[in-house]
């Protein structure tokens, strides 16, 4: 397949630079996931490992219920 | 930043704590098998073994199409209710014509590979639909594939009648059963697909166009990257990787359903996740998606070992999504 190549212009315009800066994206060029993880941006990251922490402690207890609840305990 | 060129400077400075943070639920769950392994009889046995080659064929095919769309920052909904449309389809196409209440009477007897054709040039169009409202119209894939999913069931509903199909075709049901020196067909076809996306990934100029768009997609069209061409062919491929998961569930199964599929658009999902397939994009490899298939795989045997609940697994396996999507957000804070 034959590529088209970009003709110069085109590489001055205001979306190359805006490609270019990761920082400087325009927020509705970002995608759902993104727009998402933006909201967690001033999150520091101990909260976030305390989340997973939690989750994973939560996965343990859900597991254990089951087990119990899958003999009959309760 | 590509994604191969991000695998290289991480390799450069091996960190164990990242490695940890990186893996944690891989190494979670291969913990959580040991521990099974070690308490219950039966569990390190060949039939086991074989069961779990099974179950990951088929999902693994799944992943793999998805794994494209979530590499380019997209996602597809629909993966799910594609597959079970499929499964219906390869049902209708390959029912054993003495069967009374078969589902279309007047259909020929329809040679087991050309049905798998059929199938597959059926879901490419939805694939293609996909990709064009998604490249076309610049609709988020989030919302233009959850459309087509609910499009999907109601046209499954419609072909099928909400009526279950059954009493397939010998040669049908043999590539289920089936096996070449003991290594069952749908292995084979699952090893075949992960070589070809392998390559796709890797080797190929399509490859490289979707790592680019998944890193910056405006970089990538300004470089000469023909997205809106990426992203249709990406969404038909998966759509052909449903079709493909969706003739192997049929088989599998024996018989297929309106509800054949549901939910799986979300394990896949999962499984590319778990195994380091960014939903930000511009990341993932097959081997990932294989050992994240493996991984999600794993939890659930593990879970029926245990005699867990079946109410409570979906619970555990809910929050073990959870964790990959927190993990992956963790990687995309840490990152910026």
């Amino acid at each position: 397949m034959k590529e088209k190549r970009p003709d110069s212009s085109r590489l001055r315009t205001e979306e190359t630079e805006e490609g270019l800066g990761e920082d400087r994206k325009d927020p509705a060029s970002l995608n759902a996931f993104e727009h998402l993880y933006e909201h967690f941006r001033g999150v520091p990251l101990k909260y976030i490992d305390l989340f997973i922490g939690i989750c994973v402690a939560a996965l343990v207890v859900v597991v254990a219920l089951g087990i119990l609840k899958g003999r009959g305990v309760f | 930043m590509t994604g191969n060129a991000l695998q290289t400077r991480e390799k450069a400075h091996f960190n164990l704590g990242k490695f940890l943070s990186n893996n944690a639920i891989i190494i979670l769950i291969l913990f959580l098998a040991l521990v099974v392994g070690f308490t219950t009889q039966n569990f390190f046995k060949g039939r086991n073994f074989v069961n779990l080659l099974l179950n990951m064929s088929p999902r693994f095919i799944i992943a793999c199409g998805v794994s494209g769309c979530l590499i380019t920052k997209g996602t597809d909904l629909s993966a799910g209710r594609q597959v079970g449309l499929a499964a219906c389809l390869s049902g209708i196409l390959l029912q054993q014509i003495t069967y009374e209440a078969r589902m279309l009477p007047w259909l020929p007897d329809i040679p087991m590979p050309l049905a798998l054709l059929i199938v597959v040039a059926v879901m490419a169009v939805f694939g293609a639909v996909n990709g064009c409202v998604i490249a076309f119209l610049k609709v988020p894939p989030f919302i233009a594939t959850l459309g087509m999913q609910t499009i999907v069931y109601g046209l499954c509903s419609i072909i099928t009648n909400n009526q279950p199909l059954g009493s397939y075709k010998e040669s049908y049901l043999t590539v289920a059963k089936g096996d070449l020196f003991g290594v069952p067909f749908l292995a084979i076809f699952a090893v075949l697909i992960g070589i070809f996306f392998y390559f796709l990934y890797n080797k190929t100029r399509h490859g490289k166009y979707m790592y680019a768009i998944g890193g910056n997609e405006h970089a990538a069209q300004v470089a000469g990257v023909n997205v809106k061409a990426s992203l249709i062919r990406i969404y038909i491929l998966a759509s052909c990787m449903y079709a493909i998961g969706g003739f192997l569930m049929g088989a599998k199964a024996g018989g297929a359903s309106t509800n054949t599929g549901n939910g799986y658009e979300l394990e896949a999902i999962a499984a590319c996740t778990i195994g380091g397939v960014s939903t930000n994009g511009g990341v993932g490899r097959v081997s990932g998606i294989l050992l994240g298939v493996l991984v999600f795989e794993i939890l659930k045997i593990c879970l029926q070992f245990l005699n867990v609940d079946p109410a409570y697994t979906y619970v555990a396996q809910g929050l073990v999504i959870i964790v990959a999507v927190a993990l992956d957000l963790r990687k995309y804070l840490a990152k910026k």
